[in-house]
């Protein structure tokens, strides 16, 4: 900035907030010490200053339930499984490779060995006329609900939440925050979430019937028309937050 | 650094650090649980690290930005996915209700209302700079050249009030 030259609104805004360094606060001080037009722009932007704070004053000073032990715990929780799935998915794909390209018998039987590890074979398979269901590592899924529908989680887990909203959709929205494998079928959705850690926010629909939320069998959330049961209750902005152990 | 050293800081950073940060995501997300979450994620990481890096707090708030971008995406993914909100989302799902029978509520809503207005940089500027963050510590957190946080902060503001009064006029 030349010393005739009026400040950017950002060096007042600097100014005001002790931000400017020492030699170009006293430039930025003398010029609007003689320049009644930059005076005016820095008690504008004072005011303006104020009154976003004063609004930003509003939002409620909430405090976080946390505690460190749980963190630490978290923390020290060993984390050979993923390196193991990202490890034996790496040795899947190339043994594939090498099983369709030279397609020998222990080729393939080292696929199926690792395959196994990745995504286990469940015990009774679908006779193999039935169309396969969707099931796949996804993140999000959503599903039209019908008359009745359940979401089913597999299993509790050793950390993760699960926030359930009703919403003005159609669609039935499961989100986690990490992938996870869903297997979709006319009744519902079920959340193969078994060893994962992940957190859910589910969206139902305001207008489905007859939705119910369950882990390890066990109801944790059940809307019959407008009415709602739980097993927690409903925030103050209506969302039920369920610990997923 | 020890393992006894490094608890202690850790315990410290916690001690002084988390209440501050948590109140920060919480003001950016309006999400009580995600807000937990992030900053809970914040600290399982410093403690996988082992050691303190250089500037531990400036550390903890890069982590919680990447963080609460991640947490934007899945609810721009979230929104694609319905294909039919009736009104637009804030980050979060904090929706507000309109039989809130407070005005402190009513006037939180609306102030909540305008900051989701907001892209997710002018909220974390505002927001930062509100929790007495330095410039420097705001560059650092948002990638940002110090030297320009004061512009960008003059037009977050300037966004911010013309999105409030744009919602709700001059009362407050």
């Amino acid at each position: 900035m030349g010393s005739s030259a009026h400040p950017a609104d950002g060096d007042l805004r600097a100014l005001l907030d002790g931000e400017l360094p020492a030699a170009q606060r006293l430039e930025v001080e003398q010029h609007t010490g003689a320049c009644g037009v930059c005076r005016a722009r820095l008690a504008a932007l004072e005011s303006a200053s104020q009154e976003t704070a004063a609004l930003l004053n509003l939002l409620p000073r909430a405090e976080p339930d946390l505690r460190i032990e749980s963190i630490v715990a978290r923390a020290r929780r060993p984390r050979l499984r993923r390196w193991g799935a990202i490890a034996a998915a790496l040795a899947l794909s190339i043994a594939t490779v090498a099983g369709a390209t030279v397609g020998r018998p222990y080729v393939r039987a080292l696929v199926e060995q690792i395959r196994a590890v990745v995504r286990p074979v469940p015990a009774a398979p679908p006779p193999p006329q039935t169309p396969k269901p969707p099931s796949l590592g996804q993140l999000g899924v959503a599903v039209v609900p019908g008359p009745q529908t359940d979401i089913s989680f597999d299993a509790p887990q050793s950390a993760g939440t699960l926030r359930v909203s009703l919403a003005d959709t159609v669609k039935l929205v499961i989100d986690p925050t990490a992938s996870v494998t869903y297997r979709v079928y006319p009744g519902g959705v079920i959340v193969h979430n078994r060893g994962s850690e992940a957190s859910y926010e589910v969206l139902v629909p305001r207008q489905a019937r007859h939705v119910r939320i369950l882990v390890a069998g066990r109801v944790l959330f059940e809307k019959t028309g407008s009415s709602i049961t739980a097993t927690a209750p409903a925030e103050p902005t209506g969302r039920y937050v369920f610990e997923l152990r | 650094m020890s393992h006894k050293s490094f608890d202690d800081a850790f315990h410290a950073l916690f001690a002084e650090r988390s209440a501050r940060l948590y109140r920060y995501v919480n003001r950016v997300s309006g999400d009580s649980a995600l807000s937990e979450d992030i900053v809970q994620e914040c600290f399982v990481k410093l403690h996988r690290r082992g050691a303190m890096p250089d500037d531990p707090p400036a550390w903890l708030m890069t982590v919680a930005n990447n963080l609460l971008r991640d947490a934007h995406r899945r609810v721009v993914r979230r929104r694609r996915l319905t294909l039919a909100w009736s009104t637009d989302l804030p980050l979060g799902g904090d929706a507000p209700r309109a039989d809130d029978p407070t005005l402190a509520a009513e006037q939180v809503d609306r102030v909540r209302q305008a900051l989701d207005r907001l892209s997710l940089r002018d909220r974390q500027l505002l927001l930062l700079r509100h929790e007495g963050y330095r410039y420097r510590e705001i560059a650092d957190a948002l990638e940002l050249t110090p030297s320009s946080v004061g512009t960008m902060l003059v037009r977050a503001g300037e966004a911010f009030r013309k999105a409030y009064h744009g919602l709700f006029g001059a009362s407050r």
